[in-house]
């Protein structure tokens, strides 16, 4: 390399260009230990649970075993059937919203578009009790059906203010040569509209399916014994004392590894789902 | 309004009434979320608890006087408020870090930002349950590590007050809340300075600007928004804290960790006292809108809605 | 109701947007077969005048009557049109074969029929190798035939094309408006064509309406409004601003006249009769390229001679262009030879007052 008065500055920068690298990757080992140690603590033989975090020397499966006996498996099909079904009726009514808020001059979309804004501000513990007496009452609590419509309610908001932001980059004009052709609104939505952001929305989804996946107050309060999904069966372990650590860690794999590949199948729409679509690049 | 001819929806040139395809969502929208706010309203005014098993009493703002005027019901707030601080802070400190640490453009830069949001989607409970373990203070590998280096491994569940003059209990439910939202921060912070022009960027190498110089002109600008926007998040976000707080400590000991959400919960659903209960949730979502409007007003002077 | 003779009338068609007036008062009629040509600048207001026309938006005052009935209230599906788009709005997830289908599609005709309407359409356009593509891979000149493919799939008294042409680079255009002539006498269809290129206008049109800033300032046939523009500034946008022009003053004793091209003129007396008549100081005179003539030394000239400096050509094919300046002027003149001159040699350039069009300098209105 040639020695001239650029060399030491370049050198400089390309030194610290690496120091930070470095430093990255070490703040990112560190943070990431946990989510080692989860999956590290689940593979673990019983007897080498509290031996050390790192050293993973036998692979077993018995604490999966453990964790079906006490009723994961059960606790993740539920945890699927409110979240799909949260997300399935959540998603086709918020394509029909969508649509229609991004296509029509709608009186008072203003006001309309301001509330599903605002329903992210919202806490969920002011919502939750006149639910709950509600659901006491009407016979809901416990019950599948309950819990879904709860979460599709908790996700129509997302759902749409995402779906219609993919909506609105479709040229109106697509929906004015079908008016032309002759067909009929249904008709545009669904043949054409929606192939064009199939993209968007699964997106939408995905951000929805993980809030539900993750949920824990609502169901808390509104689940029953047969019906609870897993985010409750954890929590029923935290009260216990002197148990199987390397059960609870199976149990918390399971749970956990749908989220981390949705994670990366996800990258693309971080931006819009966890700002809510306000932020548009 | 356009005519509509034969029955059917797909029928030929049929033009849906736009309100009839918003009814459905709507729809479970007010019987879920706006009837049971209301509801809610309604309910803050009576005295209605479940285990007196008697008809709530209309007792007009009582309830507000109560929760106002409740010693306990300040100190959770208070409680809440300091959390805030130290949380917001970690937060904001160490996500800023990432995110000037990421500003270069490096191979596998969007893998390593797609693994730093892994902690931010999993479940809040899953990840406490873990940190409950992590942080054992008899068998968890954390005191097992520092005490086989200083002999000495802290009560992390405990009232005690750490170094930072706030009880440990507090503490780590902070780290664990730290952990899980940090990478949101840097997120944004980061979405914020990749917006920043590439010429203003080599502008600035080409001078050789000092580091401060740099952030203050080049970057700061730029992330100014995204800073705002996060702060708005994560200030509404925080005050809605329950998951990791129940999992971790359930609010103990004593009512050391019971901020704001806990407390509320524990006052409808251990107390059965909904009255108050509502009473205190609007009362915080007033100071929350009030905040957040306050806020953006002030920081972003009309720019983002 | 018996068949009028206008197949569309359009009546005082108004629109107006946030305070702007997009169209203002806007009226024509148009018979059975024609096509019109609705000639205007980007931002006239053409696209809109379409779009009410086909329904897709409504207007503030006014009527549109197709085939007798008043459409005002019906939906574009009802209304008898198709629409050519600017943007040509091709269904990008669908094949060229289901975008042209589509019109059939929704009418629910049996597969056999579609089949075949398909099949006569593509070829007739010379899209059939494509018919099983994508819509979104495809080149700009086979996009274009798509739309229009799309459009005449649809039987409709009126066809509207918004700018069909403008998206192509010049080869094609030149054989798509050769193709569209022959289209044209072939399909027989009434057509209203909606254009900035007033070359299309021109050439294709029967009937031509120039639309300026959402009102009509002339209209007419071609050839009317070729040679016989209401003002200058329509002359100027119908030769892509490439006018010969030159002024023409008197003094205010009406005795000695003055051209803005320098002192090297002669001037026939036909313009001061006209300087007089009209009681104006100045004149304008200008005459489209193919009326003007640019040589060596021109003999006699029965209208305005000016000398000149010859600066350049351009060939066209068939014709060169040729370019004189006087005094910052440029004139162009259309022959098809080179005259034998060298750059920078002197030229006399004739404008004969037959063909020259005289405006007022002051309004740029024409006066003969």
């Amino acid at each position: 390399m040639k020695r001239n008065q650029y060399t030491r500055p370049l050198i400089l920068y390309r030194v610290r260009k690496l120091l930070k690298f470095a430093l990255l990757i070490a703040i990112l080992i560190v943070y990431l230990i946990p989510i080692y140690g989860m999956f590290s603590l689940a593979f673990k033989p019983r007897a080498e649970i509290y031996s050390g975090l790192f050293e993973l020397t036998r692979i077993t499966l018995e604490n999966f075993e453990e964790a079906y006996r006490y009723g994961a498996y059960s606790a993740i099909t539920n945890s699927i059937i409110v979240t799909v079904g949260g997300v399935a009726i959540a998603l086709v009514l918020a394509i029909l919203a969508s649509y229609a808020f991004s296509r029509f001059a709608i009186k008072g979309k203003n006001i309309l578009m301001f509330y599903i804004l605002s329903t992210r501000m919202m806490p969920p513990i002011t919502l939750i009790i006149p639910i709950f007496i509600m659901f006491f009452n009407i016979g809901l609590k416990g019950t599948y059906l309950g819990l879904i419509l709860v979460y599709a309610m908790m996700s129509i908001p997302l759902s749409i203010w995402m779906i219609k932001s993919f909506i609105d980059d479709i040229p109106k004009d697509i929906d004015q040569a079908a008016l032309i052709d002759g067909h009929s609104t249904m008709f545009i939505l669904f043949k054409i509209i929606i192939p064009m952001v199939i993209p968007g929305i699964a997106a939408s989804a995905a951000f929805a399916a993980i809030m539900l996946w993750n949920e824990f107050l609502f169901a808390l309060l509104l689940s029953g014994v047969d019906t609870k999904p897993t985010s409750v069966l954890l929590s029923s372990i935290r009260g216990e004392r002197g148990f199987n650590w390397g059960r609870v860690a199976a149990i918390e794999v399971i749970y956990i590894l749908p989220i981390i590949v949705l994670v990366f199948w996800l990258q693309k729409y971080m931006l819009r789902g966890l700002t809510f679509g306000t932020v548009r690049r | 309004m356009r005519k509509q001819f034969s029955k059917g929806l797909f029928n030929k040139g049929r033009v849906l009434n736009p309100w009839l395809m918003i009814l459905p969502a709507f729809l479970i929208l007010l019987v879920f979320n706006i009837f049971p706010l209301l509801w809610s309203l309604g309910i803050s005014f009576y005295r209605f608890s479940v285990i007196i098993r008697e008809i709530p009493k209309y007792v007009g703002g009582l309830n507000y006087i109560n929760v106002i005027t409740s010693v306990e019901a300040w100190d959770r707030i208070i409680r809440t408020g300091i959390y805030l601080a130290y949380s917001l802070s970690f937060q904001f400190g160490l996500g800023l870090l990432l995110s000037l640490l990421l500003f270069e453009d490096f191979k596998g830069k969007r893998m390593l930002i797609t693994l730093f949001t892994i902690p931010l989607m999993i479940a809040p409970v899953a990840s406490s349950l873990f940190f409950r373990y992590l942080f054992d203070e008899n068998l968890g590998p954390v005191n097992n590590f520092l005490k086989s280096i200083t002999g000495y491994g802290p009560l992390w569940f405990s009232s005690d007050i750490s170094p930072l003059g706030i009880p440990y209990a507090l503490l780590t439910v902070i780290l664990v809340e730290t952990w899980i939202w940090t990478p949101f921060v840097m997120f944004l912070l980061t979405a914020g300075m990749s917006s920043i022009p590439q010429d203003l960027i080599e502008q600035s190498r080409v001078d050789s600007l000092k580091f401060r110089h740099k952030f203050r002109y080049v970057i700061l600008p730029y992330i100014k928004p995204m800073i705002a926007l996060a702060l708005i998040f994560r200030f509404m976000d925080s005050l809605k804290t329950f998951d990791s707080i129940y999992i971790l400590t359930a609010g103990g000991p004593g009512a050391t960790t019971e901020l704001i959400s806990v407390y509320i919960y524990r006052v409808a659903f251990e107390r059965w006292d909904f009255g108050s209960a509502t009473a205190l949730s609007y009362l915080i979502l007033v100071i929350v809108i009030f905040m957040t409007n306050v806020f953006m007003r002030y920081i972003l002077g009309g720019e983002r809605s | 109701m018996s068949k009028s003779e206008y197949i569309i009338q359009v009546k005082n068609i108004v629109k107006t947007y946030n305070g702007r007036k997009v169209l203002n008062d806007i009226s024509f009629a148009l018979k059975r077969g024609e096509l019109l040509a609705i000639l205007g600048p980007p931002g006239s207001g053409k696209t809109t005048l379409l779009k009410i026309i086909a329904g897709l938006i409504k207007q503030d005052v006014g009527d549109i009557i197709i085939d007798g009935r008043i459409v005002n209230d019906l939906p574009p599906y009802e209304r008898g049109v198709s629409l050519v788009f600017e943007t040509l709005a091709l269904y990008p997830n669908m094949s060229v074969y289901e975008n042209i289908a589509s019109p059939l599609i929704a009418e629910k005709k049996d597969k056999e029929y579609i089949d075949k309407r398909v099949g006569e359409i593509a070829k007739l356009l010379k899209i059939e190798h494509i018919l099983d593509r994508k819509a979104d891979k495809l080149s700009g000149g086979e996009r274009q035939r798509v739309a229009i493919a799309r459009a005449l799939a649809k039987e409709a008294e009126i066809y509207l094309l918004d700018e069909p042409l403008s998206n192509l680079d010049a080869k094609i255009r030149y054989a798509l408006r050769t193709e569209f002539k022959k289209l044209k006498s072939i399909l027989g269809k009434t057509i209203i064509l909606a254009t900035s290129d007033p070359i299309d206008a021109l050439a294709l049109g029967d009937n031509v309406i120039l639309l300026f800033n959402g009102a009509i300032i002339q209209e007419g046939r071609p050839s009317d409004v070729y040679y016989a523009p209401r003002n200058i500034s329509i002359a100027r946008y119908l030769t892509g601003n490439v006018l010969n022009e030159v002024s023409i003053s008197i003094d205010s004793y009406g005795k000695s006249v003055s051209v803005d091209a320098g002192q090297e003129f002669s001037i026939d007396p036909y313009f001061l009769k006209v300087l007089r008549e009209v009681s104006e100081t100045s004149i304008t005179l200008a005459s489209y390229a193919d009326a003007c003539i640019i040589d060596k030394s021109i003999e006699s000239c029965s209208g305005i001679k000016i000398a000149g400096e010859f600066i350049g050509y351009e060939y066209r094919g068939s014709e060169y262009l040729i370019y004189a300046r006087k005094n910052g002027r440029i004139f162009r003149s259309l022959r098809t030879n080179l005259p034998n001159v060298t750059f920078g040699e002197k030229v006399d350039v004739c404008i004969p007052h037959t063909n020259a069009l005289l405006f007022s300098s002051k309004t740029g209105d024409l006066i003969r």
